[in-house]
């Protein structure tokens, strides 16, 4: 009674079985980015690893706080308009958080100038605050991948796939991917943006920071419209585009501009 | 500085544990809002605002996307012949896309779970049968359960002549004209019958499927049905058992005798055997009913014997008689060959019981649908030519307390007739052994049918409580009560005749118990006797679990014997009265005068046995002569090693048709849905996954390279 051609086909019904396949994949969309900025720049310097570390727990710190008092408030229904206050009031704690870390650096920077005094070494330079605070904005983006989106992604690595009832343009996977990959485009840019207009003391890059987070964060909530997640995803992803435009834009001009940073070039990337 | 690289290393992983267990301790408060709404909120808050939900919610993302399903499924048996039933075809579980089967000219090109009503389904697995390139196309078959066509559905997968190999005739008769055989096909694909409720959500399932043009994502059912007979590669029960990958069928027997018996002054009566067997078939394991045949005569027999318990004198009966309810009867007549090999070589647990002295067999069959237009007809099957006094006097008795029926209060008359003498013999049934055994046997078969079967499905899950009627399993038993009095007692009168009635409302209370799903096995008539095990019975007969021992540890024996063995004791049985001890206390309170001794499992008197013990309250001490005899195929040994098939005996026809059945073992049979991408989809978002980390270094290199020289020029 039994065949081989059952053997057979077996066999080329294996390759169904791979289902981890789409999990990497998702995983990958959402932080490949993050891996390459990992491996060229951060992980040469120690100084800039330290500060990634302190950058994520500080952010996971001030999210855990916002959190916790949020969860009193939370509403049971289900209704967008209730939810805007809330974005808005967490989106403006994380702006004051921002602002603190400016000051945090500020310290940081007065201190590390000190002790290269003391060692009779160069004071630090633009490219040198530069990649402090592209660690810094790092590190915020990388709080929220590696703990929200990452999260959401491991059902995506068993054999299902999932499509919110709104949306199906797009796995829900896909979209919390894209979402966080824009995001954490977003915050390590803005963090950039932000900390050279602090430092230079100009108005239209202080509240860029600010503002693009808010429209981020708004673009999201078309993605609660019937059919809107396609629009949704799309408006994040071009606000990560536009900032790292911008921020592209501002370093761009200021190398450009500075003539005492192609001197000290070389001991910046040793 | 790598030293510091590797602290630094080692406490982002430390911090990565802390904070998961932050995020854990952060739960959703919300109660009401539909699950997915939730869902979507929480991606919005877990992205935008990165609040510590996303762990919480992974639990819940995986409820919404993994969908278990309710049912049960057809399993793979063996026989020293081969496979029959169903199988997954690989260690591994299978799934494919749900697909409506619409019409019977289906052509499949891809692996596909094909949903089908359970009408569609023999002329669907006889065309697999025919056609092995369509079934290698079959990952699994979902059957729905329909509950509002059951009436009407003339449906049996047994054969056209069950068991037509254990005849003691040979002839290409067709007692069962629905039949279709699938029953004895082996299937290389799952096969699950599923409940009304997932039968409603697999309906909206492929809806959506239909809608998508069957293009992927696509709703797929998995199916978890790995045997261990197919990963041990055994395909026959003589190789499987060999390997401890299947079990044989069988269980346990119950019998009783009315009065008990004595052990210290044995009689020599002769015995009139009253049997029925207690177990059925169906192509589905756990949705085996069995309503009219064979339980509608079961319960007939125990309402006869409460009824003739009942009858005073029954002591001074002339004759012995012998209840005894087989099982594993439909499966090569486990019961009552087990229970005549025994006989043969004087088993302890059938002592006071001896071949010779069985004077007269009387089986009652599949007695659920003999009313018809209001009266209730029953045929007697006997051997082709058998004339013997012992078969006559059976059928007098039929014919008088028929006849004395006919005025009787709560039942309504029973009919009495021969069978067709057309008939090439006894249609299937236990007494098949006994004629088997030796044909001079005085054997009489009662059935609702003349020629063919009544049942339209037999041996299905359909045989289900909508198929009998309670006033035809009433008006059997009364019947058989009568006829039972007149054989017994030779000084029958006509009085006590017409006093011997049933209770009909017993006969509602085990039609309710032992078919109907409620109140199922959770009644009070079983709950009073044992501690079931199931919510509603089910008469497959299952495996064989432990040794074969006439006293078994009761997990191992299942619902319905050990209910039928607690009932016919609590019936045949009479609490001695204990005046003894009465006597002993003439100083203290009466109330010990009449009272039974309590007990849990052992009685202190030897020739008492527990009844009625459960989990709840204790049993009773009664004497009683009610025993549990083992029920497998007479080829197969229990030696310490495990099972082992035997030779056949050249002596025993039906030993040397015995196919031994055996089940496998399954860890688990699980069938879940879920949305599924298609294989090159996940390929792609891989590859889009690696071209965007690729591309990432690639930009990295190259702004860091542009921006060096753009400082240098500067």
């Amino acid at each position: 009674m039994l065949d081989t051609k059952w053997e057979t086909f077996e066999r080329s019904s294996q390759r169904d079985e791979m289902t981890f396949v789409g999990g990497l994949g998702y995983t990958l969309i959402a932080l490949g980015p993050a891996i390459a900025l990992f491996f060229t720049v951060i992980i040469g310097k120690p100084f800039l690893i330290l500060t990634l570390i302190v950058s994520i727990f500080s952010w996971l710190i001030s999210l855990v706080l916002i959190a916790g008092v949020w969860r009193a408030f939370l509403p049971s229904e289900s209704n967008v308009w209730v939810y805007i206050p809330l974005l808005l009031s967490a989106v403006c704690c994380q702006e004051a958080a921002r602002r603190a870390f400016w000051h945090l650096y500020l310290k940081v920077e007065d201190i590390l100038n000190k002790i290269a005094v003391r060692l009779s070494k160069p004071r630090l330079h633009t490219v040198d605050k530069l990649e402090i605070a592209l660690a810094f904005g790092f590190g915020h983006g990388l709080a929220h991948v590696i703990f929200f989106c990452l999260a959401l992604l491991t059902p995506s690595f068993g054999p299902g796939t999932f499509y919110v009832p709104g949306c199906t343009q797009m796995s829900f996977f896909l979209m919390a991917a894209l979402t966080g990959l824009s995001f954490l485009i977003i915050h390590t840019f803005s963090m950039v943006i932000a900390f050279d207009g602090h430092a230079d003391g100009n108005k239209s890059q202080q509240i860029f920071a600010p503002g693009m987070h808010f429209l981020a964060t708004f673009a999201t909530l078309v993605n609660l419209a019937e059919g809107g997640c396609v629009y949704g995803v799309s408006a994040t992803l071009s606000c990560a585009v536009i900032t790292s435009a911008v921020c592209w834009k501002i370093q761009w001009d200021k190398a450009g501009a500075d003539p005492f940073t192609s001197s000290n070039l070389n001991r910046t990337h040793h | 500085m790598n030293r510091l690289g590797r602290v630094i290393g080692g406490l982002s992983v430390m911090k990565l544990k802390d904070s998961f267990v932050c995020g854990i301790g952060v739960e959703w408060s919300g109660t009401s809002g539909s699950a997915l709404s939730r869902l979507i909120v929480l991606l919005v808050l877990a992205i935008c605002s990165g609040v510590c939900f996303g762990l919480k919610s992974v639990p819940e993302i995986e409820n919404s996307m993994y969908q278990m399903v309710d049912g049960t499924a057809c399993v793979r048996l063996l026989s020293i012949q081969g496979e029959v039933g169903c199988a997954g075809p690989s260690r591994k579980a299978v799934h494919a896309p749900l697909w409506y089967l619409s019409d019977a000219s289906l052509r499949l090109s891809r692996k596909t779970t094909i949903v089908m009503p359970l009408p569609a389904l023999h002329d669907f697995l006889n065309r697999i049968v025919n056609e092995p390139s369509l079934a290698k196309h079959v990952a699994g078959v979902l059957v729905e359960s329909d509950v509002g066509e059951q009436n009407a559905t003339i449906f049996s997968p047994d054969a056209k002549f069950p068991q037509a190999e254990f005849a003691p005739y040979k002839a290409q008769y067709i007692w069962n004209p629905p039949g279709s055989g699938v029953l004895q096909q082996r299937f290389n694909f799952p096969v699950f019958l599923l409940t009304p409720e997932s039968t409603a959500s697999v309906k909206m399932l492929i809806a959506s499927n239909e809608k998508r043009n069957y293009e992927y994502p696509l709703h797929v059912a998995e199916f978890d049905m790995v045997m261990q007979s197919t990963k041990s590669g055994t395909h026959d029960s003589v190789s499987c058992l060999k390997e401890w990958a299947c079990l044989p069928l069988g269980g346990y027997n119950v019998w009783s005798a009315l009065p008990a018996l004595n052990a210290s002054a044995p009689t020599e009566n002769p015995i009139v055997l009253v049997m029925a067997a207690m177990d059925s078939a169906s192509l589905f394991r756990d949705a085996t009913p069995g309503a009219d045949s064979p339980l509608s005569g079961l319960i007939a027999m125990l309402a006869a014997a409460d009824a003739l318990s009942r009858v005073p004198d029954v002591d001074q009966f002339q004759k012995q008689i012998i209840f005894l309810a087989v099982t594993g009867e439909a499966w090569g007549y486990l019961g009552s060959r087990r229970f005549l090999r025994e006989l043969a070589s004087g088993n302890p647990s059938l002592s006071g019981l001896s071949m010779s002295r069985i004077h007269q067999v009387l089986e009652v069959g599949s007695v659920g649908k003999a009313v018809d237009a209001g009266r209730a007809t029953l045929y007697f099957h006997k051997q082709k030519d058998q004339v013997s006094m012992a078969t006559q006097q059976i059928v007098e008795a039929l014919q008088s307390s028929a006849s004395s029926l006919t005025g009787a209060q709560h039942v309504g008359a029973v009919e009495i007739k021969p069978a067709s003498k057309l008939n090439p013999g006894v249609p299937p049934s236990s007494i098949m052994s006994f004629i088997q055994k030796n044909s001079s046997t005085a054997a009489v078969v009662l059935q609702e049918f003349d020629k063919v079967f009544k049942n339209p499905a037999y041996h299905s899950d359909l045989d289900g409580v909508n198929n009998i009627d309670k006033n035809s399993i009433a008006g059997t038993a009364a019947l058989i009560a009568r006829t039972v009095y007149l054989l017994g007692d030779s000084a029958a009168n006509s009085t006590q005749l017409q006093s011997i009635d049933v209770n009909s409302s017993l006969v509602d209370d085990l039609v309710g118990c032992l078919i109907a799903q409620t109140p199922g096995m959770e009644c009070d008539l079983v709950k009073g006797l044992i501690t079931p095990t199931q919510k509603y019975a089910n008469h497959y007969v299952g495996v064989f679990l432990g040794e074969p021992t006439s006293s078994p540890y009761l997990e191992n024996v299942d619902d319905t014997s050990r209910f039928v063995w607690n009932f016919l004791a609590s019936r045949t049985g009479i609490i001695r009265h204990q005046r003894v001890r009465d006597r002993d206390d003439a100083g203290r309170r009466n109330a010990f005068a009449s009272s039974f001794e309590e007990c849990t499992q052992k009685c202190s008197n030897a020739d008492e046995i527990c009844v009625g013990a459960t989990g709840e309250h204790k049993g009773r001490c009664m004497m009683s002569t009610t025993r549990y005899l083992p029920a497998y195929s007479p080829r197969l040994t229990f030696e310490s090693s495990g099972w082992k098939v035997v030779a056949a005996e050249l002596d025993d026809a039906m030993s040397q048709v015995d196919p031994v059945w055996t089940e496998s073992f399954w860890k688990a049979i699980g069938v879940r849905f879920y949305l599924k991408e298609s294989t090159s989809q996940d390929e792609l978002m891989l590859g889009v996954g690696t071209a965007l980390t690729i591309g990432s270094f690639f930009a990295i290199f190259c702004t860091k390279a542009m921006f060096h020289k753009r400082l240098k020029r500067a």
